[in-house]
């Protein structure tokens, strides 16, 4: 297992490293001179020149990679060019928000969808599944944006209700206060995964129920309900475990609507900032960063299959 | 096997004889009643917006055809915005520009991404591993993120909205060609078609597409739904497709930021969005379960 772990975690540094050059060589071959959008239009041949100058433009590419990436790995990735504040603390203060999201909405999501589906595949073709299913296929249809739009125009206008804005009360400080910050989002944007995961265990549930061994279950007299939680369910937990982590890539990429309608200083909003005046480097650091979280997603999912599936093991 | 029951969906199945067509449509519409019910939002969709300036009932940027913010009333059943205009002829004109949108970057992206799948999956070989090996590379991205680095350094324009998500949805149809192409490459037919002295390139697109086709067109139907966020993602985030066209994701945002509140404005355009993709979905469903079973499940 040992083994199995280091080789992975290689395998993902190599798909990093290369992520790295992709986006990289992306923003550089791309047209739009970033100096030109820091010193305006109006300035002269030479302002832009001294522009691109102190933004280590000019010098030759393997240079500036080499700039970025000892920046990365020692943690000094300089001042962002846009709020004047240091990039590592601008990251310091924000991961935590974006990972408190994004662990809120996969736990939702996992609870939900799973929950919902078993209870779909058990009682299958009753009103309730009925429901959960016309329940899914609008989740799967309606978009994140505009539910977490009304989540904020609804209460502001009934009530004239609206959540603390702008600064994050931290859960050990005020966990109400935190949570009237980060569930609302939490759940606009567990909407859809979950809406996907119930789908999922529900047929794949409903696939494991059909089989032999579940056939000799009952026939041992087992009652029902250890035949589902002690022999189906952990068998049918494989694809869609296999999916909720592959959401969480789709997640990150949610996040940045997300945090920008509910004004949560997180990574997705500083991503569409750096994005907008072209930081080059806040823009790389932070695809890396989502590369990361993505890569050990899918590696927490290898070790899970194994312990879900003792047939599965690793070489 | 999946083109068998292709043809039967299709009608036009050999040898069917003396069954009308139209009857056997009503036995698949019985069968599938929800995908009917998709395929009727769908088609509706699409004349709306193919007729959208004969039925609305004012120019999209007409501004001052009622008081700015108007609510529900019978001269503008969806309200108005904050300049006065109506949004129910931006909701119409929306739905041209959305399924427009949407239907040029799906077909283009699957039609490139069905080739490298088929091609990479019949191969096989470096060729191969090339292919997976930038995958999984993409799959370590969030799409979303992806496009919007793209589309930020090209400029938001209608042409490259189109372009990114065509380019957003290709790894995916990949995948799925691929794997289907995987299994199908052992069936006698292709075997027997390399006995005959035909080229790796006849047996992929002669003999092999017409047997993923059915596969193609129900990603292609999903697709559309996801096509359809897509764009009102980037429209809601400034850079989808540019003013004056109307946009729904582009109206959600100005509704947004806008201040008094005003629930019409922000209201109906997300529920055109739905009912699109709803649309889309409900009928993907039907004709994934109709058309091909192995994919019953997925997504």
């Amino acid at each position: 297992m040992q083994a199995f772990i280091a080789r992975r975690l290689l395998a993902g540094v190599v798909i990093l490293f290369f992520l790295s050059i992709a986006v990289f060589l992306m923003l550089r071959v791309a047209p739009g001179d970033p100096a030109l959008l820091r010193v305006g239009p109006q300035a002269s041949a030479q302002q832009v020149e001294a522009e691109r100058e102190r933004l280590g433009l000019n010098d030759p590419l393997p240079v500036q990679y080499w700039r970025w990436m000892r920046g990365v790995l020692t943690g000094d990735l300089g001042i962002s060019d846009f709020n004047g504040e240091s990039v590592a603390r601008s990251i310091r203060n924000r991961l935590p928000n974006t990972l408190e999201l994004l662990l809120m909405t996969v736990v939702l999501t996992a609870v939900l969808g799973i929950t919902a589906g078993v209870v779909s595949a058990v009682w299958r073709d009753s009103p309730l599944d009925y429901a959960v299913r016309v329940v899914a296929v609008l989740g799967l249809s309606v978009p994140a944006l505009w539910l977490a739009t009304l989540a904020l125009l609804v209460p502001l206008q009934l009530w004239g209700y609206a959540p603390p804005i702008g600064r994050v009360v931290h859960f050990f400080d005020d966990p109400w206060g935190n949570l009237r910050q980060f569930l609302p989002p939490a759940l606009v944007l567990a909407l859809g995964p979950a809406a996907a995961i119930m789908r999922l265990t529900r047929s794949s549930l409903l696939e494991v129920l059909r089989q032999d061994y579940i056939r000799t279950a009952r026939a041992k007299g087992l009652l029902e309900r250890v035949v589902i939680s002690r022999h189906a369910l952990r068998n049918a937990m494989i694809p869609p475990v296999t999916v909720l982590a592959l959401q969480v890539s789709a997640l990150l990429g949610g996040s940045v609507i997300i945090e920008q309608i509910f004004t949560l200083p997180g990574m997705g909003q500083y991503f569409f900032q750096a994005i907008f005046v072209k930081d080059y480097t806040v823009v790389q650091t932070l695809t890396l960063y989502t590369g990361v979280v993505v890569v050990l997603t899918i590696l927490a999912l290898d070790v899970v299959y194994a312990w879900l599936d003792p047939r599965i093991r690793y070489r | 096997m999946a083109v068998r029951q292709a043809d039967l969906v299709l009608g036009i199945e050999v040898g069917a004889g003396r069954r009308s067509l139209l009857r056997r449509l009503v036995r698949l519409a019985r069968r599938y009643p929800l995908g009917v019910l998709g395929g009727v939002i769908v088609l509706s969709l699409v004349v709306v917006g193919a007729f959208a300036p004969l039925i609305a009932p004012h120019d999209v940027n007409d501004i001052g055809v009622a008081p700015p913010l108007s609510g529900i009333s019978r001269q503008t059943p969806f309200g108005t915005d904050n300049l006065g205009r109506d949004m129910l002829s931006r909701v119409i004109w929306g739905a041209r520009v959305s399924l427009a949108v949407g239907f040029i970057a799906v077909i283009g992206g699957t039609v490139v991404g069905a080739v490298i799948g088929l091609v990479s999956g019949y191969m096989g070989g470096p060729v191969d591993s090339a292919v997976q090996r930038l995958l999984d590379s993409l799959q370590a991205f969030p799409a979303l993120v992806l496009l919007l680095i793209i589309i930020r350094l090209l400029g938001p324009s209608l042409e490259n909205v189109v372009l990114v998500i065509g380019l957003g949805i290709i790894p995916g149809v990949i995948r799925i060609v691929r794997g289907a192409v995987l299994s199908e490459k052992n069936n006698a037919y292709v075997e027997a078609a390399r006995a005959v002295g035909a080229t790796p390139l006849r047996i992929m697109f002669v003999h092999i597409a017409p047997n993923i086709a059915a596969l193609a067109i129900v990603i292609m139907t999903t697709l559309l739904g996801t096509a359809v966020l897509a764009e009102a993602a980037l429209s809601f985030l400034g850079l989808g497709v540019p003013p004056p066209n109307p946009s729904w994701g582009a109206d959600i945002n100005a509704a947004r930021t806008n201040l008094p509140v005003h629930i019409p404005w922000a209201l109906f355009p997300g529920l055109a969005i739905s009912l699109t993709v709803l649309g889309f979905n409900l009928l993907g469903d039907a004709l994934r379960d109709a058309l091909d079973p192995r994919l019953r499940g997925a997504r």
